[in-house]
């Protein structure tokens, strides 16, 4: 996965300046900065939510920054997995029903991944008697029931309290170094990016290599 | 649709509370409707009836086939039928009925096997009269006797059937101009005549179009209202579903699959409660009393449900189009920082 030249304004504010990104399979990487920096406004170019203004966006090597609504939609729904800061889960669908309604085909089983999460004894529970670190880990079997080989996570653990946000970050991190997959994390709190391979800084529309 | 049935299954308390509602506004219009078929019935189905399609009436009637007098046709062959208010007494009582003289050997009417003199009656007239009883026509004092019954009301009131022999023979008995009040399935167009089909001559019957435009609106504001409930509801339903939704959209799934959602609990809570008042109008029409006109007519009942469910399958459309409109961005965003 790969950024080229990316640029990014909203009403002549430049908020992306030139971003060139690269993501290999395996990776997890950590993007950190202040608040109204660009962070979600990178993710959501990486996750085929907004256009780039300019630059290309390569998606396993292809280019994928100039799609029509319904392509990206397929491919958001194949290839890219969504985590954001709350999990928003359907509150009439039990846990397995989330990941049912999204699943694509059964290559994956959705009752073994939420096993691997924690959640097996949850199957069949309506979110509202879940816990915030259980609600949240749904939302990350549901970010994975398509096998997407691409994992897009903003502000993850914001919600949580450090012992369940820890355990998310784990999760996320382990997708790229088990299963092989890219996964993009922003994050506030210092103490998860140990977790990741790399961590980037967003400043003034710039990407910066803090620690590799 | 998997996705609407459980989202109704397991959120029963607020999709039961809107069955309820959309039950109301629907049981409101079939019972109305109802009542209006009653009347429509009362006031006409003495003309519904007579089996025959065209009508020919004096230009000055206002299509009223009591106030319509036309000469005697000189040609025998032309059937006629004549119309008359009258006030009779029977057992000492007066009671206001219609007599209707209608042509014998033409199945036009119920008079064929009528003797001079005789008349039919409908039941509403009196419940204990026999055959060869005699009512007695208050001005003329001529007599009629009673050879059996049959149905028929015009303008809220009994109907006597007689025949035309009977018509020209209380005529001349009470020293009247004989005349008739239209011809029947004649086809020539004199300029002084006024030509009617049966509904026209229905809908001419004094306070018929009144009373049924009164129902017609009603049912009209009632259908409109239910559809602006049910709009309203669904609407509201879906703005507070709103991150939920956006997240499925940013996720990728098909707008389509949230949208059938909507249109299927729509589709089932509308039919339902037509299902359900068309049920209680049964129960309604078995428990009214008699003297009140109330009349199950479920072709008419079914079309006014049918044009329900397609009504708030437009107003679904609002709904569907805010999903549309749902900027999955916006929504995520707002809450992240
Ligand atoms: N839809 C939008 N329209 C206009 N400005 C926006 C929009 N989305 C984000 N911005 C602006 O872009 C900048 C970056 O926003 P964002 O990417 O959300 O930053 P971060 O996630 O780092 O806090 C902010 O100044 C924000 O106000
Ligand atoms: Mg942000």
């Amino acid at each position: 996965m790969r950024l080229q030249h990316v640029s990014h304004q909203f009403d002549g504010q430049l908020v992306l300046n030139n971003i060139n990104l690269n993501v290999s399979p395996g990776e997890c990487i950590a993007i950190v900065g202040p608040s109204g920096s660009g962070k979600s406004t990178l993710l959501y170019i990486l996750g085929l939510l907004r256009k780039p203004e300019h630059g290309t966006f390569l998606l396993n090597e292809r280019d994928v920054s100039d799609l029509d609504e319904e392509q990206r939609r397929l491919l958001r729904l194949h290839e890219v997995g969504f985590v954001f800061q709350q999990a928003h889960l359907i509150p009439y669908l039990t846990v397995l029903e989330q990941l049912e309604l999204i699943q694509e085909n059964r290559n994956v089983d959705a009752k073994e991944l939420l096993q691997e999460l924690g959640l097996e004894h949850r199957l069949h529970h309506l979110p509202m008697t879940l816990s915030g670190g259980e609600k949240q880990r749904v939302a990350v079997a549901r970010a994975l029931v398509n096998s997407p080989r691409l994992i897009l996570a903003d502000e993850p653990t914001a919600s949580l309290d450090y012992e369940n946000g820890r355990r998310v970050m784990e999760l996320l991190s382990q997708q790229a170094h088990r299963k092989g997959r890219s996964v993009v994390v922003i994050t506030h709190d210092e103490r998860m990016l140990d977790v990741c391979d790399r961590v980037l800084r967003v400043i003034d529309g710039t990407l910066t290599e803090i620690r590799n | 649709m998997q996705l609407g049935w459980k989202e109704m299954w397991r959120q029963k308390r607020k999709f039961s509370m809107l069955f309820v509602i959309t039950l109301l506004i629907v049981m409101l219009t079939t019972l109305i409707t109802g009542l209006a078929d009653g009347l429509a019935y009362d006031n006409g189905s003495a003309l519904h009836e007579l089996n025959a399609s065209t009508y020919r009436l004096d230009k000055d009637s206002d299509g009223q086939l009591t106030r319509s007098f036309l000469d005697v046709p000189a040609d025998s062959s032309i059937a006629t039928m004549s119309v008359r208010p009258l006030t009779i007494t029977l057992n000492g009582k007066k009671e206001e009925v219609t007599l209707f003289a209608l042509p014998k050997g033409s199945d036009i009417g119920p008079v064929d096997h009528l003797q001079k003199g005789e008349v039919l009656y409908d039941s509403s007239l009196s419940e204990n009269l026999r055959s060869g009883d005699v009512l007695t026509d208050f001005v003329s004092e001529y007599d009629f006797t009673i050879a059996g019954e049959s149905i028929g009301r015009y303008s809220h009131g009994p109907v006597l059937y007689t025949t035309n022999e009977t018509w020209f023979d209380y005529l001349r008995y009470s020293e009247q101009r004989p005349y008739v009040s239209a011809e029947i399935g004649t086809n020539h167009s004199a300029s002084d005549t006024l030509m009617m089909s049966q509904q026209e001559l229905i809908e001419s019957v004094p306070g018929y179009s009144a009373e049924q435009s009164t129902f017609t609106m009603m049912r009209a504001f009632l259908l409109v209202i239910g559809t602006f409930i049910l709009t309203a509801f669904f609407y509201l339903f879906t703005l507070q579903k709103l991150p939920e939704l956006g997240i499925l959209k940013a996720i990728g799934l098909s707008p389509r699959i949230i949208g059938q959602a909507l249109l299927f609990q729509v589709i089932v809570i509308v039919s339902s409660a037509v299902v359900t008042s068309i049920g209680i109008m049964y129960i309604a029409d078995a428990v009214i009393p008699s003297s009140m006109p109330f009349i199950v007519d479920i072709g008419h009942v079914l079309r006014f449900g049918f044009m329900f469910i397609i009504l708030s399958i437009l107003g679904a459309l609002l709904p569907l189009w805010k999903l549309r409109q749902v900027d999955a961005i916006e929504i995520i965003g707002g809450k992240a920082s």
